[in-house]
């Protein structure tokens, strides 16, 4: 990346927050709609202090770990369903070709529609929200781990078989590494969507997590606060998908 | 289109597959492995389903606007793919546009955009261009993406020899540059398309009294495990359908993808 581009990102950013502050600034969008991005940024530091401790339920920290919590859940859920899921039907080209269009259907499936359902029948706690955030993330891992199988050239199996490899070797040193980059960048959108359903769960039905925070403060119309934890919810996203985003970088590195 | 022997089994075993799964779910309530409260078997779902979807064709037995959110959806997924294409080809485009956006694009589609229903709430009210107007949020990103992408990634190598077999410009945008276009473009309406359809239906459970977000809610509020598994059907037939339909658009235009060299 050149400087030129480094800067003018820089200005895209400074240009956006100065739209927001001149749109609250001339009241073009009314102070109980959006506040400024003045007032959010000193509500999100007194958030982090204080006031998050007097003004939100539990208080800040609780709620954030809460939510950590059931997105790591959700990602290890789906993750732990994906991969097996993914090697059952990718290891065999002729189950492959069935599966596979089944499996893009069900991605194909708007999730949301199914979180009623899943809120009857494990109640509004935790293991809904780890449980929808798993379902979305789910087929996204499965689709990359099937794909990541699919483009392995067959000449590293022959390989692996004029060695004289064991099934279990083959599947290690050969066959999990070459679907390796694949698979890693199904893991980066999977957290990506396991984030938006935990979040989503929260919004919709809940008593605890930031989502949960977010409803609860704009019921009060305390917007500032409201956006405050909006803006923690999305710093929470961006560094969790950037680090899966170096993870895969080394691993590509490495693939390479 | 003629199906070889293999692809018929594969569609044998395909349509098995999904049959034991509906077997499976009728066996789980037959034996009482489930509560009814819980899971209704399909014998019950069925009329529900049914009278949603033909609804649809004009039979108003049931209220509450299902085919309400299909309309929202239809338009959202219009005004995305022109949005989306239309922006995603500025970007992609041109170059310095492209590495300054990039960054931004990729890191807000990765963002839950749903936090910002209260935002669209509280800046429409409970009308359609709160639903509309998430919607479209949610999809865009998608396709501008996308859009980006399949811009900047023309095989240049393709319209040097357009241009070197003496295509005028005219040709060699509509001829190659295109048509090279297209399956990325029709890829990203179909994520589009799922992304426009979850947050109508999103925002409709969150707020509101109308459409597929809103009964499933209210159904199960009402412990209504019947009705509620019958908008859940429905909605997923209509998704899977609409997505086999874009597929289909996809395989047509992109058939000359089988004449490839190799």
């Amino acid at each position: 990346m050149t400087v030129r581009v480094r800067i003018s990102q820089l200005i895209v950013l400074a240009a956006f927050v100065a739209g927001w502050q001149l749109i609250t600034y001339f009241k073009l969008v009314s102070r109980f709609i959006l506040p400024g991005p003045y007032l959010v940024g000193v509500t999100f530091v007194e958030m982090l202090g204080a006031k998050g401790f007097a003004e939100i339920p539990r208080g800040i920290y609780p709620q954030l770990m809460i939510t950590l919590g059931e997105i790591g859940g959700a990602i290890a859920l789906g993750t732990a369903v994906a991969l097996p899921l993914g090697f059952a039907i990718g290891m065999k080209r002729r189950v492959s070709d069935i599966y596979e269009p089944i499996v893009y259907l069900l991605y194909a499936i708007p999730g949301i529609v199914l979180y009623p359902v899943i809120y009857l029948v494990f109640g509004i706690g935790a293991p809904s929200k780890i449980l929808y955030g798993a379902f979305l993330a789910t087929w996204l891992i499965t689709i990359s781990t099937i794909a990541g199988l699919r483009q392995i050239n067959p000449q590293y199996f022959r390989l692996a078989k004029s060695l004289k490899l064991s099934n279990m070797s083959a599947m290690f040193k050969v066959i999990v590494p070459a679907a390796a980059p694949s698979i890693i960048s199904g893991f980066r959108l999977g957290l990506a969507h396991a984030i938006v359903g935990v979040i989503a769960g929260e919004i919709i039905a809940s008593n605890t997590g930031l989502g949960y925070v977010i409803v609860y403060s704009s019921e009060l119309l305390d917007l500032n606060l409201t956006y405050s934890v909006i803006l923690l919810v999305l710093l929470i996203g961006f560094v969790l998908v950037e680090i899966s985003r170096l993870i895969e970088r080394r691993f590509l590195a490495h693939a390479a | 289109m003629r199906l070889s022997k293999n692809q018929l089994v594969n569609l044998a075993v395909q349509i098995a597959s999904i049959g034991a799964i509906i077997l499976v779910w009728q066996l789980l309530v037959e034996f009482k492995v489930v509560s009814t409260l819980l899971l209704s078997p399909p014998t019950v779902v069925f009329p529900h389903f049914w009278s949603l979807l033909s609804y649809v064709s004009g039979d108003a037995n049931v209220p509450f606007g299902f085919e309400q959110t299909l309309a929202i959806i239809a338009l959202a997924v219009i005004i995305v793919v022109v949005i989306g294409t239309f922006l995603g080809f500025l970007i992609g485009s041109i170059r310095f546009v492209r590495n300054v956006m990039e960054e931004y694009i990729v890191a807000v589609y990765a963002l839950p955009k749903i936090t910002l229903i209260p935002f669209f709430w509280l800046l429409f009210g409970v009308s359609l261009n709160y639903r509309l107007g998430f919607g479209v949020l949610n999809g865009v990103f998608p396709l501008v993406i996308v859009t980006m992408y399949a811009a900047g990634g023309v095989d240049p190598a393709l319209m040097k020899m357009a241009k070197s077999i003496g295509a005028s410009r005219r040709e060699r945008l509509f001829k190659v540059f295109l048509p090279s276009m297209v399956p990325s473009l029709m890829s990203g309406i179909r994520i589009g398309f799922v992304t426009t359809f979850s947050a109508v239906v999103t925002a409709e459970m969150f707020v509101g009294h109308t459409g597929i977000g809103f009964l499933a809610r209210d159904f199960t509020n009402n412990f209504q495990t019947a009705e509620l598994y019958g908008v859940v059907l429905a909605t997923i037939i209509v998704a899977v359908t609409v997505n086999l339909m874009l597929l289909g658009i996809e395989k047509y235009l992109t058939r000359w993808k089988s004449l490839s060299l190799i």
